[in-house]
């Protein structure tokens, strides 16, 4: 990391500050980009795809975080000449003609990509920013990566590539490019997309649109409590919903989908039974699988997150030799025009190794 | 539903695994609740779909 040991202690310290904080930024940038791809290989260290997006979320901030710092530390640099004059600096790389030329374009270049980078953060921590609009502008994510990649390459110290941190640089920035070059073709999770249709449509509950689907045979199947991103309509694009039933190898799967957001409170008007759609999945590591099989096994689900158990229950009446102890909580407003309580007492019936206890925050206030 | 509910189903008394899907808020102050009551004797899964 020592790219100036002859300069003086506060150039010392300035360019090592810019070079670390740039490293940091160019560093996590990439990490957000390959998480981006959904890499199927990363659900179990990660423990599944909505853990990774969260880890995605993070970076992605820590990377813009490190991206202000970068840039703050650049623009700094007229106050440690006016503070320790310049002669403590060592002098820039020589460069010239092309390279030289490309450097220029490289800086002018950081410095705007740096720009939309932050405008991006701001319209993804602004909730009240529509998601529809939201998700084709994040799309532009790819490209602002791929001209830091070059803003990077080019304004790296040369010194870095004859060493393990231009190593291990060099592996991020192509990781990350492969990465955004995949974004940018539209194909991130295609090798797990199927297509199939609508089958049938029905209102559960107020508010609560049961779809069943009939998927191609490419689906692979699904273990309960997993989910999939459902394409009802291309401009709306993929919406994550968690798979409500268990699966019988036959392709149907069933989503219950709440009106929640702006896509979901119109959803039941829009779909039609035999529209097509194109389920990517199943993805998640909400599998029910104990992992303490000697720990007291609890669920707790409240409202509409009672779909992962009603898939978990349907599933457990064909495996009748999975019959670990399970204590089972369900939270709701009001049990007596709750469907979702009849339909888990009537799961529960033949399963007694499932004791079932429904909460009524009515009754409860009463 | 309260912890003293759920620690009172601890059949165990020893370590609890929990799978919770609902709503984030309510997960959060759960899972702290349990963590403070049993310490390192708690796994709790939840799902957590925040894509933005």
């Amino acid at each position: 990391m020592n790219t100036s040991p002859m300069a003086s202690l506060p150039w010392e310290i300035y360019d090592n500050s810019l070079y670390l904080s740039g490293l940091l930024a160019i560093a996590l940038m990439s990490v957000t980009m390959m998480l981006a791809t959904r890499p199927t290989w990363l659900e179990a260290p990660l423990n599944g795809l909505d853990k990774m997006y969260l880890l995605h979320k993070w970076t992605g901030i820590l990377a813009v975080v490190f991206a202000a710092l970068h840039w703050l530390i650049e623009m700094g640099d007229d106050v440690i000449k006016s503070l320790f004059g310049r002669d403590g600096r060592l002098p820039e790389e020589d460069f010239s003609g092309f390279i030289e030329m490309m450097r220029d374009a490289a800086e002018d270049i950081g410095e705007w990509a740096v720009y939309l980078v932050f405008a991006m953060l701001v319209l993804t921590l602004w909730k009240r920013f529509p998601y529809n609009i939201w998700r084709y502008v994040h799309r532009v994510m790819p490209v602002l990566y791929l001209l830091l990649a070059f803003h990077a390459v080019l304004l790296a110290p040369l010194v870095w590539w004859q060493q393990p941190i231009g190593l291990l640089m060099g592996l991020l920035l192509i990781g990350g490019s492969v990465a955004g070059i995949v974004s940018l073709r539209g194909v991130i999770g295609q090798s797990l997309q199927v297509k199939g249709s609508i089958h049938a449509i029905s209102t559960t509950a107020p508010g609560i649109t049961e779809v069943e689907c009939q998927l191609d045979k490419k689906w692979q199947g699904h273990s309960a409590g997993q989910f999939a991103f459902v394409t009802f309509n291309r401009i709306e694009g993929a919406h994550p919903f968690t798979i409500a039933s268990a699966d019988h190898g036959d392709g149907q799967v069933t989503f219950k989908i709440k009106a929640l957001g702006d896509y979901t409170k119109r959803l039941d008007h829009k779909l039609k039974v035999g529209q097509l759609v194109t389920v990517e999945g199943p993805y998640g590591r909400f599998n029910f699988k104990p992992k303490k099989p000697t720990a007291t096994q609890i669920w707790i689900a409240g409202g509409i997150g009672v779909t992962p158990f009603l898939a978990r229950l349907e599933e457990l009446k064909n495996q009748p030799e999975q019959s670990t102890m399970v204590q089972m909580h369900y939270a709701t407003h009001d049990s007596a025009t709750d469907p979702f309580v009849k339909r888990l007492q009537q799961a529960c019936i033949s399963l007694s190794h499932i004791q079932l206890h429904i909460h009524d925050s009515n009754a409860d206030k009463k | 539903m309260t912890t003293d509910q759920l620690l009172a189903q601890d059949a165990n008394k020893g370590m609890m695994e929990v799978w919770f899907c609902g709503p984030t808020g309510w997960a959060k102050l759960l899972e702290k609740e349990l963590r403070e009551r049993l310490q390192g004797s708690l796994l709790f899964h939840k799902e957590a779909f925040e894509l933005r």
